[in-house]
């Protein structure tokens, strides 16, 4: 309870503090910078190695001392200085189905003529384990994954960049909201759904499978054409490349139908989402009814893709959504 | 980031090093360390670079190291009785690296190990402070420190890693320095546990034979650096300890003095000797010997305050140090080489420069007995003491022969040789016997002119003489063996003894049949550690005093607050000026600023600006003005420049050819005759 309060309030100090960018130069605003426990104990070791030195009246051990602390001074502006070069860009974050790993992509890019050097640990936003990455090595692009539970839209969370270099005497680093959403699909049963009618009172209701749409004639081939459709046997026959056409289904039919009332709402999404997925996959037109939100029938990827993304933004049902709190 | 992660085995660098700092710096300190952990140590570097070849490539298990843990400590435990805490503690942190090393693969146990190492590097300054052990660790501590940063950049180059750690040290140091020259010197907090062996040089306890050892040794002592006079020859009697009980073998501090200097010890006392006429006011560095007593002429007092915190006088007249000298030290001494060491007035101290055993050396003792019936007066008798050992064919050697009974009269009346403490102790004996209060008196003798006004006394110079008191009111000083060996007390020790040197290392300082060659050499390095143990190791509260009171006039209170911040503030403006980002400057390429150079040369030359035209429009224009030598070197040095900065595709044109024609162009630059060139009819531009 105190742990997620004090979340919150942190989260929120901070996005007064270093407000969500698509871009993010890293500089005082944004830089956290504190001691290490090695770094404790060096300083420790400082102190023991003074007394040391005092006690036996050693000249060389309190010049030590005092390199060591002076050392320690100028590895905090090290360590500093080597973290604000880094500046990173948001290259997005590409929908994934609910149980799949999303990947989030940035760009990693060095506005000075001198590159950041150490490692890199990067990692999301309460987060125990992240990937590593050596700004010697590699300065590109970074994808850092999140294993997704549920569908929805959800703004990512923050991404805590953190580096060492180069003594590990002091951490710098910095939680950076890069203002990403992260749609994430309907995970997908493999129970199709219904094809129905807009108006939905035909009791006629048949499964429209793929491939019982009335033939209705052949014509001649364009690049682009479905392969299958081809007519093979006329091209047998030694006539031109001719493609058979099907009547499409008429508007009342073409509408996968979603209740948003329904007791199993996320099974009927589900299943609503694998059919999308394999009428897309078939290249076959269809529209999607969810509610009062219509789609309007059509094909393609933009249009799968819209269809999906309302699935994922549909309210949870209350008894669902007291589950989750 | 995952605190336990494991660490790569084969191919991890940053182990490596660590485990080559670990092996060396152990290697410095071999002296202090067991045999068995040596071999530890050896075989735990071993197997960390079979790791990294990845020729062996099983890590001994955590089962195996913590039964040689236990085994380890065991061992360390049995030996620790012989061998002081604080080696005992050396030899642990030793054994705990090579234990870690053996075990090195998660990123705690590498952090740990390289905190053990620094730690290490600090306890090895205790041991030496000399300028050389100084330049070796300090590349031991750069060797620690890049194996740390190799471990936080694994896939940064080698030789970036080399130059940015060169870097981050060389902005450190002066920072360091400062702090040291300005943050407050204090007095030790506690006494430090101390070695048993480490106490070196004469001993309290003087039985004829042992002083042989020590002549020859050729370790340093301590330096005296003289502000004003410097005592002449015969003067350098360097005081440390006063011997004054007799067994008939051996002569000994009494056991009263000791207590007395034991209680002065603690409660901080001094004896405060009466003190008249001119004084030799010097500054004394000493070695870390681990004794307590400290060499001075006649009667000395500490010069300055911070001196004075540190020693004080003992009742007769020695200076004795609070605190067992450990490391080098620095002290503020005078000396009034024409005050009288006088006796106090109780009789205490007379009677018991009287107290001789009965019952031995009897011969000795029946002679003192003629010489009183000769001799009315003290003085009388003890010059013919001295003269006997004048006369009677002494001589001075460092092999005498053994006399385990009654060795003073052997001494007298029949071996007739010996050194210092065979005479001294002969005299004293038969100055006791005949009536007159004597004592030994063990310091140094001499000293070698470093400079003109620095004096260096070593081991060899180890010297006893005899203190009577003729009159009873002042101890006079006698030194018998100069009767016999007066080369000794006028040119130092080594020219006397040089006929007796043939069996010393062939480069050693003793001896004397070195080359002047090897004699400068040894005279250069000394001077070198004198500077060195002058102005850094015998840097302490009153020179620091000296220091600031030298820059700021006389050291109050908000002086030395404003010098504090200044310094302070001096230290923010270093690191303002590292860091704070500059402006990038023109032609940050090098290939740009080599030809900016160029060009500049060139107008300064011709008297033809540059203005907009590009590098091959600038050849054109200037080509009639140069002769062709020139012309030559400036058209290819044009081309690769062109080449390299605006078809950088075309590798072979590297900046390497760039530099070697720059350097070509410069010299036939500098060799063109100045002026114009001759039979140049353009115009003067602008």
């Amino acid at each position: 309870m105190i742990a997620r309060l004090r979340n919150r309030l942190l989260l929120r100090w901070l996005a007064s503090r270093i407000p969500g960018k698509r871009r993010h130069q890293l500089d005082v605003q944004s830089i956290f910078i504190l001691p290490t426990f090695f770094g404790g104990c060096f300083f420790l070791l400082c102190l023991c190695l003074f007394i040391l030195g005092t006690n036996y009246q050693n000249n060389m051990l309190l010049l030590l001392t005092y390199f060591f602390i002076a050392l320690g001074l100028i590895n905090l502006f090290a360590s500093y200085h080597n973290f604000a070069r880094i500046q990173l860009q948001a290259k997005g974050v590409s929908p994934v189905y609910a149980g799949d790993n999303a990947t989030f992509q940035f760009q990693l890019t060095a506005p000075h003529h001198q590159q950041p050097s150490g490692e890199l640990y990067v990692q999301w936003w309460g987060h125990d384990n992240g990937i590593t990455i050596d700004l010697d090595e590699s300065a590109g692009t970074i994808s850092l994954p999140r294993f997704t539970y549920r569908r929805g839209i959800f703004s990512l969370p923050r991404v805590t960049f953190a580096s060492e270099y180069p003594l590990g005497l002091f951490r710098c680093w910095t939680h950076l909201d890069f203002t990403q959403p992260l749609t994430v699909y309907p995970k997908l049963s493999s129970v199709g759904a219904a094809l129905r009618p807009l108006q939905g009172e035909d009791d006629t209701a048949t499964l429209h499978a793929p491939g019982y749409d009335d033939f209705q004639m052949l014509k001649s081939y364009h690049p682009g054409d479905p392969v299958q459709r081809i007519a093979w046997k006329s091209v047998a026959k030694g006539g031109p490349p001719v493609v058979k056409v099907f009547s499409e289904q008429a508007g009342s039919a073409g509408y996968l139908m979603l209740d948003p009332n329904s007791a199993t709402l996320e099974e009927d999404i589900s299943s609503v989402a694998y059919q999308i997925v394999s009428l897309s996959q078939q290249n076959l037109s269809f529209g999607l009814k969810a509610g009062q939100q219509i789609i309007p029938a059509s094909t393609g990827d933009a249009h799968r893709h819209q269809c999906l993304a309302l699935l994922a933004a549909l309210p949870e049902t209350p008894s669902q959504r007291n589950e989750h709190e | 980031m995952n605190k336990h992660s494991r660490l790569p085995v084969a191919g991890h660098r940053a182990s490596l090093i660590m485990s080559v700092a670990v092996g060396s710096i152990s290697l410095t300190l071999i002296e202090q360390l067991m045999g068995w952990v040596m071999i530890l140590l050896v075989c735990a570097v071993a197997v960390r670079f079979l790791l990294y070849k990845g020729l062996y490539k099983h890590a001994p298990g955590t089962r195996t190291i913590n039964l040689l843990a236990v085994l380890a400590s065991v061992a360390l435990a049995w030996f620790a009785i012989g061998q002081g805490i604080f080696i005992t503690m050396i030899n642990l942190l030793v054994v705990g690296c090579a234990l870690k090393l053996l075990l090195l693969n998660r990123r705690r146990d590498f952090l740990q190990l390289a905190a053990c190492c620094l730690f290490l590097v600090g306890c090895a300054f205790i041991f030496s402070q000399s300028l050389f052990s100084t330049l070796l660790y300090s590349l031991m501590l750069f060797v620690i420190l890049l194996a740390i940063q190799l471990f936080f950049a694994p896939q940064l180059g080698f030789k970036r890693h080399l130059k940015r750690l060169l870097k981050m040290s060389l902005q450190a140091l002066p920072v360091a320095v400062l702090l040291f020259l300005i943050l407050p010197h204090l007095p030790p907090f506690w006494g430090m546990p101390q070695d048993k062996s480490t106490a070196i040089g004469l001993s309290e306890k003087m039985t004829p034979g042992d002083i042989a050892k020590l002549t020859r040794s050729t370790d340093h002592v301590f330096t005296a650096t003289f502000d004003g006079d410097v005592p002449a020859p015969e003067q350098r009697y360097w005081r440390a300890m006063v011997l004054e009980e007799f067994d008939g073998k051996s002569w000994q501090v009494s056991e009263y003095r000791k207590q007395r200097q034991q209680v002065m010890t603690y409660t901080r006392q001094s004896y405060r000797p009466a003190v008249t006429g001119p004084a030799f006011s010097y500054q004394m560095l000493t070695e870390a010997t681990g004794n307590q007593w400290l060499p001075v002429i006649d009667i000395a007092l500490p010069g300055t305050f911070a001196s004075t915190e540190k020693v004080f006088s003992a009742n007769d007249y020695t200076l004795r140090t609070r605190q067992p000298m450990l490391s080098k030290q620095a002290f503020d001494i005078s000396s009034f080489y024409q005050a009288s060491l006088r006796v106090p007035a109780n009789g205490l101290e007379l009677n018991s420069n009287l107290q001789l055993p009965q019952q031995t050396n009897l011969r000795a003792m029946a002679w003192a007995q003629q010489l009183r019936q000769q001799h009315q007066s003290n003085r009388a008798l003890a010059q013919a003491v001295m003269t006997y050992f004048a006369s009677q064919r002494f001589s001075y050697t460092l092999e005498p022969p053994v006399m385990p009974d009654a060795p003073v009269d052997t001494f007298l009346f029949d071996a007739r040789q010996g050194f210092c403490s065979h005479y001294a102790s002969a005299m004293t004996f038969v100055l006791r016997s005949a009536g007159i209060p004597a004592r030994i008196v063990s310091g140094y003798q001499g000293g070698k002119n470093l400079t003109d006004n620095v004096l260096s006394v070593y081991q060899y110079d180890a010297h006893a003489w005899v203190e009577a008191s003729l009159d009873n009111q002042s101890w006079t000083r006698f030194d018998p063996t100069a009767m016999v060996a007066m080369s000794r007390l006028q040119y130092g020790f080594m020219q006397a003894m040089s006929e007796q040197q043939q069996d010393a290392p062939l480069f050693s300082r003793a001896n004397p049949a070195n080359s002047t060659l090897l004699n400068s050499m040894f005279h250069l390095l000394d001077s070198v550690n004198y500077q060195w143990n002058r102005w850094v190791l015998g840097f302490d509260a009153s020179t620091q005093e000296d220091m600031v009171s030298s820059i700021m006039g006389k050291a109050t209170g908000t002086r030395m607050t404003i010098f504090m911040l200044s310094v302070l503030l001096f230290i923010a403006g270093l690191l303002a000026f590292y860091f704070v980002p500059r402006s990038v400057k023109k032609g940050t390429n090098e290939a740009e600023r080599l030809y900016y150079d160029i060009q500049k040369r060139l107008e300064k030359l011709t008297g033809l600006p540059r203005n907009h035209l590009g590098p091959s429009g600038y050849l054109t224009l200037v080509s009639p003005r140069i002769n062709s030598p020139t012309r030559i070197a400036l058209e290819r040095f044009t081309r690769t420049f062109e080449a390299l900065q605006y078809q950088s595709h075309r590798k072979h044109y590297s900046i390497s050819v760039l530099r070697g024609q720059h350097r070509l162009l410069v010299k036939a630059l500098r060799k063109h005759p100045k002026g114009r060139h001759q039979g140049t009819t353009s115009p003067m531009p602008g």
